[in-house]
C-alpha cells in the first residue's frame, strides 16, 4: 500500500522507471516487443492508485473544459455563489439572533415570565407581562414548581454616578439593573473578581453593595482589582463595589449591558422619580426568572402560577370583589417562556421579516440551481458530437458520466466558496446596516459552513445528474445522431426548467414589489407632523441635580432661550418625541360619560410645553394650545386628539369637559381646553391612537425631549443648542440626540430592510433566469446553424430565421407566469401583515413584476434570435 | 528429430509462481533474465510475454514479494534487478502448495476409473 502512495505522488520517477525498464528490455529482446504503450499502460496501473489517478484526471479534465466556456462558468458560479452566499447570510443571522443563548449556566433550562420587550412601569392595570414585588415575595414562598426564582426589573436606570473621594465637575451617569438578590445564583454567572450578589445583601437593613459589569471595570477603572471595596455614590448613595461579572455576561436582555448591579430592596434610592414601589401591591414592574423542578413541565408550572396570580390578588380585592375586578383578575394568564434566549428585542422585531428572507433565498437557490441545470443541458447540446465519438471509441458510459458529474461537483464547489466570501460579506454589512450593535462581528459560523457546502454539493449533485443521466442514454449508433430542435421537444428539459425559473421569479417580484409599495406608503403617508428639520435632544433633570419644585423653572427658562436662539424656528420640550419607541397610556374617565360595556376606556398621554405643537406643525382643530399661562398653580387642562374626539365626544362639543386618570371620575379632573388634528405618535403602521396632552408644568418631569425646528439642517444648531443648555446649568446631561428624520427613519427600518432585499432578490433571480433564456437560445442556435444556413440558402426570410429561433419561448414564458400566478398569490396572501396601505392583490405590483419579467425574458430570447438572422449562409454551411 | 516445440499459454494464475520459482533460484535478475529462465526451465514450452511480465512484476513489487534494485549490467547497461522478499517466499510457498493440491486433484480425476 505505501508503495502505491509513493508511486502515485512521483509519477514522473515512476514513468521514468517504466519506460527505462521496457527500453531495456526491447534492446535485449530480438523478437518483437508487442505494444509498448499497452504495456506501460498496463504496469502503470498495477503500481499506483488507479482510482486516484482517474479522479485527478477526471478533474483535469473538467478544469479544462470549464475553462473552455468562461461564460457559462461565471455565470453558473455566480447563480450558485448568490444562492448560497444569500442563504448563509441569512441563516447566520437567524442562528445569531433567534437560537443564540444567554452565556449562562445550562441556558436551555430557564424559564422567563415574559419574553416581551416593554421596559418600564405599569401602575394601574394588572397585565401578564410584568408583577408587583410583593407577588414576587409571595411567589417565592408559596411556589412549588420552581427549583429556584429571581426576580429583576423590566429595563434599566440612568443615575447620577461618582466614585467616593473623586468628585467629578462633570456629571457622570451610568445604567443600573435592579435585580433580586439570587439573581445571579439563578442565571449561573461566573465571576471577574471578587463575588456577585447573595440573598443577605437583598434585605432593606443591608449595606448597600453592587456588582459591576466587565465593561465598566475595564473602561472606568482599567482592570484596576483595587476596585473591590471602592464605594460609589449613585444617585447620593454609596454602594461599595463587591464583584465584577465576567466579560462575555450582559444580563438577560439581548444588548449593551447595564453598568451596575444592584439589589432591589434599594429602588427608591435608584429610581428616585417614583416612590417606593417595594411595597406596591398594583404597580408592576419586574420580571422573574427562574429554573423548573425536575418533573415539572412548562404548561403545569404555568397553571400553578397563574393560580397564585389569581388567589393573591383576589385576597386583595377583599373579602367580597366585585364581579367585574373578579373578571378581571380571572382574565390574566401567565405565559411561561424558555428564557435561554434572553429578551431580545432585536428578536421580536427581526424575527418574523428574517423568516420571509429565508423563504425568499430559498427561492433564489432554486432559481440558481435551475439556471444552473438549464446551462448545463444547454451546453450539452453542443457537446453530442463529443460525447458521441468517445462512446463510439468505447468509453464506458460510466466513465463518461463520472467525468460530467466531477465536473458539475467543482463548479459547485467554486461556487460554494464564492458563496462563503459572499456570506462572510453580507453578514457583516447587514448586521451593520441594521444596527445589530454588540452583534456586530457575527461571523458565519461552522454549522453554517457545513450547511453551505452541504447545500453545494447537493445542487452539484442535483444538476450533474440531469445532463450526465442524458448523456450516459445516447445512441451512438449511426442515424441517431442529428441535433434535436428546439422546437421538436415540447416542454423538454430546458424548457420546463425555464417555466420554473419564471415562475419563481414571479413570486418573488411580486413579493418584493407589495413590500416596496408597502414600504412607499409608509414613508409617504402623512403622518400628521413635520419630520424634517427637527432637532432631538433628551435630557434628565434629577440627573442633574433638581427637585420637582424646581422643575417648572427650568422648563420656562430653557423653553424661552432656545426660541431666542437665531438657529431655531420654533422650541419645545415634551416627555418624549414621536416614534421613539416610549409610550405612557392607562385608564381614564370623563365626567358625566358612561361607557357601553365591555369597552375599556384607554388614552395615551403625553406632557407637553408651550409651542409644542407649533414646532411639530401639527394643526390645532379647536380651542388653544398649551401656553406660558398653564402652571402648576392654574387650573389642570388637556388637549385632546381628533380620534379622541371621535371615539367619545362623537357630534358634541368637548370643551369645557373634565377628565381625569383612573376609574371612576375622581373630581376635578382636567378640563379640555382643545383639539389638535391626528398625528401617529407610536407606530407609523397603525392608526392614531387617541391621545391626551398636559402641560408639563402641571406634570413634573424629570427627564424629558426638546424639540426644536430649525431653519437650517439640525446638525448645524446642534453645537448652538448644547451650548445654550450648558449656559443655563452645566450639570444638565445631554443623554441622546437625534434628528426626527432619522427616528422615524429608524422604525422604518425593518420594512425597509425586507422591502429592498426582497427586490434585490427578485431582480437577481429574473436576470439569472434571463441569462438562462439568453444562455439556452445561444447554444440552440450554435448546434443547428448549419441548418439555419441551409434555411437562409433557401430562401428564408430574417423573420422566419426569428421565429424558428424563438420557436415556443414566447409560449414558454406565457406558462411559466401562469403557473407562477397562484404561487405569487398564496405569496401575497402570507405577507399580509407586513403590508400598508397595500392590498395583497395589488395590482400595481402584479402587472408590473408580469411585465418586467415577460419584456426581459422575451428580450433575452430575442438576442441570439437576431444574431441567427444575421448568419451568413455561406459560412454557416461550411461549419461542422 | 523433435518437430517443432508447441508452445503452451502459461496457465492462468500460474504466472506469480513462476516468476517467485524462479527468483527463487536466480536471484537477483531483471526482467528479461526473469522471462528467458521461464523459457528455458519449460524447455521452450512456456513463454512469458511482456505485456504480461512487467505488470506482474510491477503488482508484486507493489505487495511487497518482491524487491527492485536498479544496477549496472555486465554491458554497463541500467537495469533493474528483482529479487525474494521473506514475504514473497511464504508467498512462493504458498502458492507452491496450492498449485501441488489443484494438480493432484486433476490427476485423481484423470485416473482410470
Amino acid at each position: 500500500m505505501l508503495r502505491r502512495f509513493l508511486n502515485f505522488f512521483s509519477p514522473s520517477r515512476l514513468e521514468a522507471g517504466i519506460r527505462e525498464e521496457i527500453e531495456f528490455h526491447r534492446a535485449q529482446s530480438t523478437g518483437s516487443f508487442g505494444n509498448a504503450a499497452l504495456v506501460a499502460d498496463r504496469m502503470r496501473d498495477a503500481s499506483t492508485i488507479t482510482w486516484l489517478e482517474t479522479c485527478m484526471q477526471d478533474i483535469h479534465y473538467g478544469f479544462r473544459q470549464l475553462a473552455k466556456s468562461p461564460v457559462l462558468l461565471a455565470v453558473a458560479a455566480l447563480s450558485l455563489a448568490l444562492g448560497i452566499g444569500a442563504n448563509t447570510a441569512i441563516f447566520t443571522l437567524i442562528n445569531t439572533l433567534l437560537l443564540q443563548l444567554l452565556p449562562v449556566r445550562d441556558p436551555a433550562s430557564l424559564v422567563l415570565f415574559s419574553d416581551g420587550i416593554s421596559e418600564g412601569v405599569n401602575s394601574g392595570d394588572l397585565i401578564a407581562d410584568a408583577v408587583s414585588y410583593p407577588f414576587y415575595q409571595h411567589l417565592r414562598a408559596h411556589d412549588n414548581s420552581f427549583r429556584n426564582l429571581c426576580a429583576f426589573r423590566q429595563g434599566e436606570d440612568d443615575v447620577a454616578m461618582h466614585v467616593s473621594g473623586e468628585p467629578d465637575a462633570r456629571a457622570g451617569y451610568a445604567s443600573v439593573h435592579l435585580v433580586s438578590g439570587n439573581y445571579f445564583d439563578v442565571l449561573g454567572v461566573h465571576v471577574s473578581l471578587g463575588r456577585l450578589l447573595r440573598d443577605s445583601d437583598d434585605t432593606p437593613a443591608s449595606a448597600p453593595v453592587a456588582v459591576i459589569s466587565y465593561g465598566l471595570w475595564n473602561r472606568r477603572f482599567h482592570l484596576d482589582p483595587g476596585v473591590l471595596g471602592k464605594a460609589v455614590v449613585l444617585n447620593e448613595t454609596a454602594f461599595t463595589v463587591v464583584g465584577v461579572t465576567d466579560a462575555s455576561f450582559f444580563g438577560e436582555r439581548v444588548r449593551q449591558s447595564p453598568d451596575f448591579w444592584v439589589p432591589l430592596s434599594f429602588q427608591p434610592q435608584i429610581m428616585t422619580r417614583e416612590s417606593t414601589l417595594l411595597p406596591a401591591m398594583n404597580t408592576y414592574w419586574l420580571n422573574c426568572l427562574g429554573r423548573l423542578k425536575p418533573g415539572v413541565t412548562f404548561s403545569a408550572a404555568q397553571v400553578a402560577v397563574t393560580a397564585q396570580l389569581h388567589s393573591f390578588y383576589l385576597a386583595q380585592a377583599g373579602a367580597h370583589p366585585t364581579p367585574d375586578a373578579r373578571q378581571k383578575i380571572e382574565r390574566i394568564q401567565i405565559t411561561l417562556k424558555p428564557g435561554g434566549g434572553g429578551i431580545s428585542g432585536l428578536r421580536s422585531r427581526y424575527s418574523k421579516p428574517l423568516r420571509v428572507l429565508m423563504a425568499a433565498v430559498g427561492v433564489v437557490l432554486l432559481i440558481a440551481c435551475a439556471n444552473i441545470a438549464t446551462l448545463l443541458l444547454a451546453r450539452a447540446s453542443t457537446r453530442r458530437q463529443e460525447f458521441l465519438c468517445r462512446l463510439a471509441l468505447g468509453a464506458a458510459p460510466a466513465r463518461l458520466l463520472r467525468q460530467v458529474l466531477t465536473e458539475s461537483i467543482l463548479l459547485a464547489l467554486i461556487g460554494g466558496l464564492a458563496g462563503t466570501l459572499l456570506a462572510w460579506w453580507a453578514v457583516r454589512a447587514l448586521a451593520i446596516w441594521l444596527k445589530f450593535g454588540p452583534l456586530v462581528n457575527v461571523k458565519p459560523d461552522l454549522a453554517v459552513l457545513a450547511f453551505t457546502i452541504a447545500v453545494s454539493i447537493t445542487t452539484g449533485i442535483l444538476f450533474g445528474i440531469i445532463p450526465a443521466w442524458k448523456f450516459s442514454r445516447l445512441d451512438p449508433r449511426p442515424g441517431h445522431t442529428a441535433p434535436t430542435s428546439w422546437r421538436s421537444r415540447r416542454f423538454g428539459g430546458t424548457q420546463t426548467l425555464i417555466i420554473v425559473q419564471i415562475a419563481l421569479s414571479l413570486c418573488l417580484l411580486v413579493g418584493a414589489g407589495l413590500l416596496t409599495h408597502s414600504l412607499l406608503a409608509l414613508e409617504w403617508q402623512n403622518i400628521g407632523f413635520t419630520r424634517h428639520h427637527i432637532l432631538l435632544m433628551r435630557t434628565d433633570a434629577d440627573l442633574a441635580g433638581y427637585q420637582p419644585s424646581q422643575y417648572a423653572a427650568l422648563y420656562r427658562d430653557i423653553s424661552g432661550r432656545l426660541n431666542q436662539l437665531p438657529g431655531v424656528q420654533s422650541a419645545a420640550i415634551t416627555r418624549f418625541s414621536p416614534v421613539s419607541g416610549y409610550s405612557s397610556s392607562g385608564n381614564f374617565s370623563i365626567e358625566g360619560y358612561r361607557p357601553t360595556t365591555g369597552k375599556e376606556m384607554r388614552v395615551w398621554d403625553l406632557s407637553v410645553g408651550p409651542r409644542f405643537f407649533e414646532t411639530l406643525n401639527i394643526p390645532l382643530v379647536l380651542g388653544r394650545a398649551i401656553e406660558e399661562r398653564d402652571s402648576a398653580a392654574s387650573a389642570p387642562v388637556a388637549i385632546v386628539n381628533q380620534s379622541f374626539v371621535n371615539e367619545y365626544f362623537a357630534g358634541t362639543n368637548p370643551l369645557g369637559q373634565h377628565m381625569a386618570h383612573g376609574d371612576p371620575f375622581k373630581a376635578p379632573g382636567a378640563a379640555i381646553v382643545g383639539v389638535v388634528a391626528d398625528s401617529k405618535f407610536f407606530d407609523l403602521r397603525e392608526k392614531p391612537k387617541p391621545m391626551v396632552f398636559y402641560p408639563i408644568s402641571q406634570k413634573d418631569a424629570s427627564s424629558f425631549e426638546l424639540v426644536l425646528r430649525t431653519i437650517a439642517e439640525p446638525g448645524t444648531v446642534a453645537g448652538e443648542v448644547r451650548r445654550a443648555l450648558k449656559q443655563i446649568d452645566s450639570r444638565l446631561p445631554i443623554l441622546e440626540q437625534h434628528t426626527l428624520k432619522d427616528q422615524v427613519e429608524n422604525f422604518l427600518l425593518t420594512q425597509k430592510m425586507i422591502a429592498s432585499l426582497c427586490s434585490l432578490f427578485g431582480l437577481l433571480a429574473l436576470l439569472l433566469a434571463s441569462v438562462g433564456i439568453y444562455g439556452t437560445l445561444a447554444y440552440s442556435v450554435a448546434a443547428r446553424t448549419a441548418e439555419i444556413g441551409i434555411r437562409m440558402a433557401i430562401g428564408a426570410r430574417r423573420a422566419q430565421v426569428v421565429s424558428l429561433v424563438l420557436g415556443n419561448l414566447v409560449l414558454v414564458v406565457l406558462t411559466g407566469l401562469l403557473l407562477g400566478l397562484p404561487f405569487a398569490f398564496g405569496a401575497a396572501r402570507w405577507l399580509e401583515s407586513f403590508l400598508f396601505g397595500v392590498r395583497p392583490f395589488d395590482p400595481l405590483a402584479l402587472s408590473g413584476s408580469v411585465l418586467l419579467i415577460a419584456g426581459i425574458a422575451l428580450l433575452a430570447g430575442y438576442l441570439p434570435a437576431q444574431r441567427a438572422a444575421k448568419i451568413d449562409p455561406m459560412r454557416a454551411l461550411r461549419h461542422e | 528429430m523433435p518437430s517443432r516445440t508447441v508452445r503452451e499459454q502459461i496457465p492462468p494464475g500460474t504466472l506469480d509462481l513462476l516468476i517467485l520459482r524462479v527468483l527463487d533460484r536466480n536471484s537477483p535478475a531483471h526482467g528479461f533474465e526473469i522471462a528467458e529462465a521461464i523459457r528455458e526451465y519449460s524447455q521452450d514450452i512456456l513463454q512469458v510475454e511482456e505485456g504480461s511480465l512487467y505488470p506482474a512484476l510491477q503488482r508484486m513489487l507493489v505487495k511487497e514479494w518482491i524487491a527492485g534494485e536498479w544496477s549496472r549490467t555486465a554491458e554497463n547497461r541500467r537495469a533493474r534487478y528483482y529479487r525474494l522478499t521473506p514475504a514473497g517466499h511464504k508467498q512462493l510457498d504458498r502458492e507452491r502448495a496450492r498449485y501441488h493440491r489443484v494438480s493432484a486433484a486433476i490427476a485423481r480425476i484423470l485416473q482410470p476409473a
